[in-house]
C-alpha cells in the first residue's frame, strides 16, 4: 500500500498482497547528510525487497551504531538498533531462533570491522543465513571523522591521527573469503540499480552473504564524491572456488564494483533440534 | 553509467521502464525534500516537493500515453533495480545541505537532459518503427521538461562563491 | 561413588572437590558430608580424613579442618601425617592401601580406600555393589571384578581401624531423591522456565551449566550455539529473545563484566533475557575454581545510566532450580534483564536432595496483537503496569525498531526530556508495581536476633540457626532470594521484632552489608561476618560470632 507522498502508515494492511518499495519505508525521515550514499542504499534495499515480495513483517534489519546503523528506523520492517559492533551476534541469535524470518544486517566500516571485527570473522565462519550490508565510507562519520580500518594510512583528515594512522587498511572482502563467507560482492551507492540487483542475489543466496557498499561520506570525506569517476565495473567471471576468488580479490584495488565476486556452496548453519522429549523425561537423569 | 539498462525491445517494456523511471524520480525527490527539511533548508525542501509532484504528473502522463497508444500494461515481473538508475532520477550524491534553488534546478535540468539523451539514443538504436516513434516522443517530452526548468531557473541568480561554507563545526549526535 | 551410595541408602549428602591448577594429574581432595538430615553446607570439621598420599597437603590444609575426635587414615608407605594435620589433635591410623591393591590383579588403591570408608560409614553392601556396577560396568568385566575385589579388601580392613561414631540410620521417607550439581539444577530451572535458546561461551565455573543445557535443549526442541566470546553470547540471546524465544546465557565474573553494555541494551530496549553468573573469586581473573560473593555490586549497580533490572540469587543447590525458573518467568513477564547470582560453591557441589517441587511459574510474555487499522502500534506505550505489549517479528502491522537509544512510545529515538522521563518511569514502574509474592526471601524462625544472608552462605547459616534453636535460643534467618528490586517493605515486616542482626557474606568489602544499609531499614545493632573466598563460612564461625553478641 503506498501513497504518492512516499509515506507509509505504521500499520500495513495484513491483507495487501503486492508490495512496492514504499511498503518497506517507515515515516521516520532520515537525518543523513545530503549527499550521503546511504540514501541510495536505502532506496536500493527497499527496491530489492519489493522485487522479492517479502512481507515486511517477515523481514528483520539489525544494526549497530553509526550513521549507517540508523537505517532500520527508516524502514518498515522489524528493526533492531543494538550497540556498537554487535549487530552480527544479535542477527545470529535472531535467525537461529527464528529461521522463518529474512534477517539482514547493516553497519558501517567502523562498527563492522573495528569493534565488530571479531564477530565479522565468526559470522563468516559460522555461515548463518544472513545478508550483511556494510556501508563503507572509510571513516567514522558519526563521531566527526576518525580513521577506520579501511582508511588509507596517509589520510590526514582526522584530529585523532593528524599525521595519518600510518597503519595499512585491510581488505574486508579478502578476510570475508578467508573466514568462510558464502557470497561476496562489492557495490557502489552511486549505482543503485546494480546494488539492488546484487542485494536480491545476496538475500536469496543461502548462508552468510557479504555486500560491501562504497557509500561516500560527503561531510568528512568530501573527496569521495569523486568515487563515481573512479569506480569501475569488476571484470566478469564469478568465482565459485576459493582459490580463484582469493587471487581475484587480492589483485583488486577496492574500487571494482558491480558483480558478485564469489559464491560458495557451503550449507548454511541452522541447527535443527531433535525435540520430542518432555522435561519430565530429562529430569529422570537426576533420580537415584 | 546512468540509464545504461536498456529495456528490451517491446513497447510494453518501454512504457514499464518509463513509468518506473518517473516513479523512482518522484520517490527520490520526496526523499530529497524530506532530507532538506531535516536539514532546515526549507527553500529546497519545498522545491524538491514541487519537483516530486511534477514527476508524479509525468507518471500519470506516461500512463495516459500508454492507454492512448493502446499498449497493454506489462505483466512481466519487474527486474530488481528497475527505475533506480533511470537517467532522470536525481542522484543523492549530488546533494549538499546548503544547496540553493539555483543548484537544484540546474541539477534537475541536468537529469532531464540525460533522460532526453537516453531516449534519443534509444530512438536511434530502435529495431522497429513503433519503438523509434515512441522513444522519440518520450525524448520530446523530456525536452519540454528541460525548457520548463530553464524558465524556472531564470528566476534565480547564480549563487556567489562560498555558498557552501558553514562556520559551525560538525556535531556528534550519537 | 560414595555420594551415590549414600544417596541410594537414603542419606542426604553434599560433595565438593578442590583441585590443583593442572588439567590432569594434579592434586585433588574431595570433601563429602553425609547426614540423615537435609544438608546445605559442610560441617565445622571433618570426622575422617583419608589420604592416599601427603603431597601438596599445604594447598588444601585450610579446607580440611580437623578436631581431636577426627580420624586421619594414611598409607604407611607415605610416612607420617604432616604436622599441621596432627596439630589438630586428631587420631592417626594406618591402612596400607597401595600394598593391598597391588595384591589384586588390576587393583587400585582408591578402591581399597573406598571400601574402608564405606565400612567405617556403615554403607550397606547392596548399595555399594549397585554403585560399583553402575560406574564400572562400562569399563569392562575385568575392571569391575578388580574393583570389587579391592573394595572387598578395604571393607575387611575396617576391623583393623579405630571406630568412628556411626552415622544415624537414614529415614527412608519415600520421597524420591535426586543427585545433581548446582550447575545442572540451574540448567533445569532454565528449561522449566521456558528457555529454548542459549548462547554459550565457556568459563570456569559456569561451563557445566552450558554443557548440561546443550544436549537437554536439543531434546526438548531448543538450540544452544557456541559463541565466539561473551559479547557475542549476550547479544545472541538478545536477538533470539527479540525474535520471541526465551533466552539465557551463563558466565562468571570476567565474562559478566564484558556483558555490561549489552545488559543495558536489553534493559533499554525492554528485551527479556536471563544471565547466570556463577560467581568465583575476584577481582579480575581472581580465583577461578573457588567461590566468592563479591559480584553483588556489579550485578546491582554495574549498568551505566539508570537501568533498573532484576537480580536473584539461589541459596542452595535445590534452590538453583526454582530461582532460575523464577528468573525466566520474571524476565519474560517484565520484559527486562534478570541476573541470577549463583556461585562456584553451589554450582559445582554435587548433592543428594529431595526431588524439587514442580513448576509453579506460568512464564508468559505479553505480546502484541495486530492493531486496528489507522491505530499505529506503539511498542513502548505507557501502560498502568509499565509493561507494554511486545510485537514479535512475523506479526503484521506491528513493525517497530527496538533501540538502545532513548525513545518515545513509538520507539522513535528521542532526546527530549519528557520522553526520557516517561520511559525511565515506565521501566522503573514495571518493576515496582509487580507483586513478587513470598519467594523474595526465605524467612525462618523467630527471635530478636537475625542472621541475614544470601546465596551459598545460607546453608551454614541455616545450620547455625538450627543449632541455636536446639540449644534453646531463638534466632531468625533471612536469606534474600530477590536482591533487586529492593523489597524494603517486606524486609521490614520480616525484621519485625529483631533488635540485632548479623550479616553474613563471602566478600572482603562487605558488599551485601553496604547494600542492606543503603536500601533497607536495619536495626541499630548490626554486625558483619564477612570474609572473602576461597574458604566457606562454617556454622561454628557463625555461632561463635553470635555468642559474642552478648545476651543471646
Amino acid at each position: 500500500m503506498s501513497t504518492h507522498s512516499g509515506l507509509q502508515s505504521e500499520c500495513a494492511s495484513p491483507t495487501s498482497e503486492f508490495y512496492d518499495a514504499d511498503s518497506y519505508i517507515s515515516s521516520v525521515k532520515p537525518v543523513w547528510c545530503p549527499g550521503c550514499g546511504d540514501y541510495s542504499v536505502l532506496a536500493a534495499l527497499t527496491n530489492a525487497l519489493a522485487y522479492l515480495q517479502l512481507p515486511p513483517e517477515q523481514v528483520a534489519l539489525v544494526s549497530g551504531i553509526g550513521c549507517s546503523s540508523r537505517i532500520p528506523a527508516y524502514t518498515g520492517v522489524y528493526g533492531f538498533h543494538g550497540v556498537h559492533g554487535r549487530a552480527l551476534p544479535v542477527a545470529t541469535g535472531l535467525k537461529i531462533a527464528r529461521p522463518d524470518l529474512t534477517v539482514l544486517v547493516a553497519s558501517g566500516d567502523g562498527d563492522g570491522f573495528s569493534i565488530g571485527g571479531n564477530h565479522f570473522l565468526h559470522a563468516c565462519r559460522r555461515n548463518v543465513d544472513l545478508t550483511y550490508i556494510i556501508m563503507d565510507n572509510q571513516v567514522y562519520g558519526m563521531t566527526k571523522g576518525q580513521a577506520s580500518p579501511t582508511t588509507a594510512p596517509d589520510w590526514k583528515g582526522s584530529e585523532l591521527t593528524p599525521a595519518g594512522t600510518g597503519v595499512n587498511p585491510f581488505q574486508p572482502l579478502v578476510i570475508a573469503l578467508a573466514a568462510g563467507a558464502n557470497f561476496i560482492a562489492r557495490c557502489f551507492s552511486g549505482e543503485p540499480a546494480n546494488l539492488a540487483e546484487i542485494l536480491t542475489q545476496a538475500i536469496q543466496h543461502p548462508g552468510f552473504s557479504v555486500v560491501q557498499v562504497l557509500s561516500p561520506c560527503v561531510t568528512f570525506r568530501p573527496e569521495q564524491r569523486q568515487w563515481k569517476n573512479l569506480v569501475r565495473m569488476a571484470p566478469e567471471g564469478l568465482a565459485t572456488d576459493m582459490r580463484t576468488a582469493a587471487r581475484r580479490l587480492m589483485d583488486d584495488d577496492g574500487l571494482t564494483i558491480g558483480r558478485v565476486l564469489y559464491k560458495g556452496d557451503r550449507a548454511p548453519f541452522q541447527p535443527q533440534s531433535a525435540g520430542g522429549k518432555k522435561l519430565a523425561d530429562l529430569e529422570r537423569e537426576f533420580s537415584l | 553509467m546512468n540509464g545504461k539498462l536498456k529495456p528490451n525491445r517491446s513497447l510494453e517494456e518501454l512504457f514499464e521502464y518509463a513509468r518506473a523511471m518517473e516513479m523512482e524520480a518522484a520517490r527520490r525527490y520526496f526523499q530529497l525534500s524530506d532530507m532538506m527539511a531535516q536539514h532546515n533548508n526549507s527553500e529546497l525542501a519545498e522545491l524538491f516537493r514541487r519537483m516530486a509532484d511534477i514527476e508524479w504528473v509525468h507518471v500519470y502522463h506516461v500512463g495516459e500515453i500508454r492507454r492512448e497508444m493502446g499498449v497493454p500494461e506489462s505483466t512481466r515481473r519487474v527486474y530488481p533495480g528497475l527505475g533506480l538508475d533511470g537517467a532522470e532520477v536525481p542522484d543523492p550524491l549530488d546533494m549538499h545541505y546548503l544547496l540553493r534553488p539555483y543548484h537544484a534546478l540546474a541539477l534537475a535540468r541536468e537529469y532531464e537532459k540525460r533522460a532526453a539523451q537516453f531516449y534519443a539514443e534509444l530512438a536511434e538504436s530502435a529495431e522497429n518503427e513503433d519503438e523509434r516513434l515512441m522513444a522519440q516522443r518520450f525524448a520530446a517530452e523530456e525536452e519540454t521538461h528541460i525548457r520548463e526548468l530553464e524558465q524556472w531557473l531564470e528566476r534565480y541568480p547564480k549563487p556567489e562563491h562560498g555558498w557552501d561554507e558553514d562556520p559551525d563545526p560538525p556535531n556528534e549526535p550519537e | 561413588m560414595l555420594l551415590d551410595a549414600a544417596g541410594m541408602a537414603g542419606w542426604y549428602a553434599y560433595l565438593t572437590r578442590s583441585v590443583g591448577a593442572q588439567i590432569r594429574g594434579g592434586e585433588a581432595v574431595a570433601q563429602l558430608r553425609i547426614s540423615r538430615e537435609r544438608l546445605g553446607s559442610h560441617e565445622d570439621h571433618f570426622h575422617i580424613l583419608l589420604a592416599l598420599d601427603w603431597r601438596n597437603l599445604g594447598k588444601f590444609a585450610s579446607e580440611m579442618p580437623l578436631a581431636p575426635s577426627s580420624l586421619v587414615i594414611g598409607d604407611p608407605e607415605q610416612g607420617e601425617a604432616p604436622a599441621e594435620l596432627l596439630a589438630s589433635g586428631a587420631r592417626q591410623a594406618w591402612l596400607p592401601m597401595k600394598q593391598l591393591a597391588q595384591a589384586i590383579a588390576g587393583g587400585r588403591a582408591n578402591m581399597v580406600a573406598m571400601g574402608a570408608l564405606a565400612g567405617l560409614l556403615g554403607l550397606p553392601r547392596k548399595v555399594l555393589d549397585a554403585v560399583l556396577d553402575k560406574e564400572l560396568a562400562p569399563k569392562g568385566e575385568k575392571a569391575l571384578v578388580a574393583s570389587r575385589a579391592a573394595m572387598e579388601v578395604g571393607l575387611e580392613a575396617v576391623s583393623s581401624l579405630p571406630a568412628v561414631a556411626r552415622l544415624a540410620r537414614p529415614q527412608r521417607n519415600g520421597a524420591s531423591r535426586w543427585i545433581l550439581t548446582g550447575n545442572q539444577a540451574t540448567g533445569l530451572g532454565a528449561l522449566r522456565g521456558g528457555v529454548r535458546f542459549v548462547a554459550a561461551y565457556p568459563i570456569t565455573p559456569a561451563t557445566e551449566v552450558l554443557e548440561w543445557l546443550a544436549p537437554a535443549l536439543d531434546e526438548v526442541g531448543g538450540v544452544l550455539v557456541q559463541a565466539e566470546d561473551e559479547l557475542a553470547a549476550i547479544n545472541q540471546i538478545i536477538g533470539a529473545s527479540y525474535g520471541g524465544v526465551p533466552a539465557l546465557t551463563a558466565t562468571a565474573g570476567p565474562g559478566f563484566s564484558l556483558m555490561s553494555e549489552s545488559l543495558g541494551l536489553a534493559v533499554a530496549s525492554e528485551t527479556p533475557i536471563v544471565v547466570v553468573n556463577v560467581m568465583r573469586g575476584g577481582p579480575s581473573t581472581g580465583i577461578p575454581a573457588k567461590s566468592e560473593q563479591a559480584d553483588l555490586n556489579i550485578a546491582v549497580y554495574g549498568l551505566h545510566g539508570d537501568a533498573p533490572h532484576l537480580v536473584l540469587a539461589p541459596n542452595s543447590v535445590a534452590d538453583c532450580v526454582l530461582t532460575t525458573q523464577w528468573a525466566v518467568h520474571l524476565a519474560e513477564s517484565l520484559q527486562t534483564v534478570a541476573l541470577v547470582l549463583s556461585d562456584q560453591a553451589l554450582g559445582q557441589a554435587r548433592v543428594v536432595i529431595d526431588r524439587p517441587a514442580d513448576s509453579v511459574f506460568p512464564t508468559r510474555r505479553l505480546t502484541a496483537a495486530a492493531p486496528a487499522a489507522a491505530v499505529p502500534y506503539q511498542r513502548y506505550a505507557l501502560t498502568d503496569t509499565g509493561v507494554s505489549p511486545m510485537a514479535i517479528p512475523g506479526m503484521p502491522g506491528c513493525q517497530y525498531t527496538a533501540d538502545g537509544l532513548e525513545h518515545n512510545v513509538a520507539g522513535i529515538p528521542s532526546s527530549l526530556g519528557s520522553d526520557h522521563l516517561q520511559q525511565l518511569d515506565k521501566r522503573q514502574r514495571k518493576l515496582d508495581l509487580y507483586d513478587y509474592g513470598s519467594a523474595w526471601a526465605d524467612v525462618e524462625g523467630e527471635g530478636e536476633v537475625a542472621l541475614i544472608t544470601w546465596g551459598s552462605c545460607t546453608g551454614a547459616a541455616r545450620e547455625a540457626a538450627h543449632r541455636c534453636r536446639e540449644a534453646g535460643q531463638r534466632v531468625k534467618l533471612i536469606s534474600l532470594r530477590l536482591l533487586a528490586p529492593v523489597q524494603a517493605e517486606k524486609f521490614s515486616l520480616a525484621m519485625d521484632g529483631v533488635r540485632r542482626a548479623l550479616v553474613i557474606e563471602q566478600t572482603h568489602s562487605g558488599q551485601f552489608r553496604r547494600y542492606l544499609q543503603a536500601h533497607y531499614a536495619l536495626p541499630a545493632e548490626v554486625e558483619s561476618l564477612n570474609r572473602p573466598g576461597p574458604l566457606p563460612i562454617r556454622p561454628q564461625e557463625i555461632l561463635s560470632r553470635l555468642a559474642k553478641f552478648g545476651s543471646v
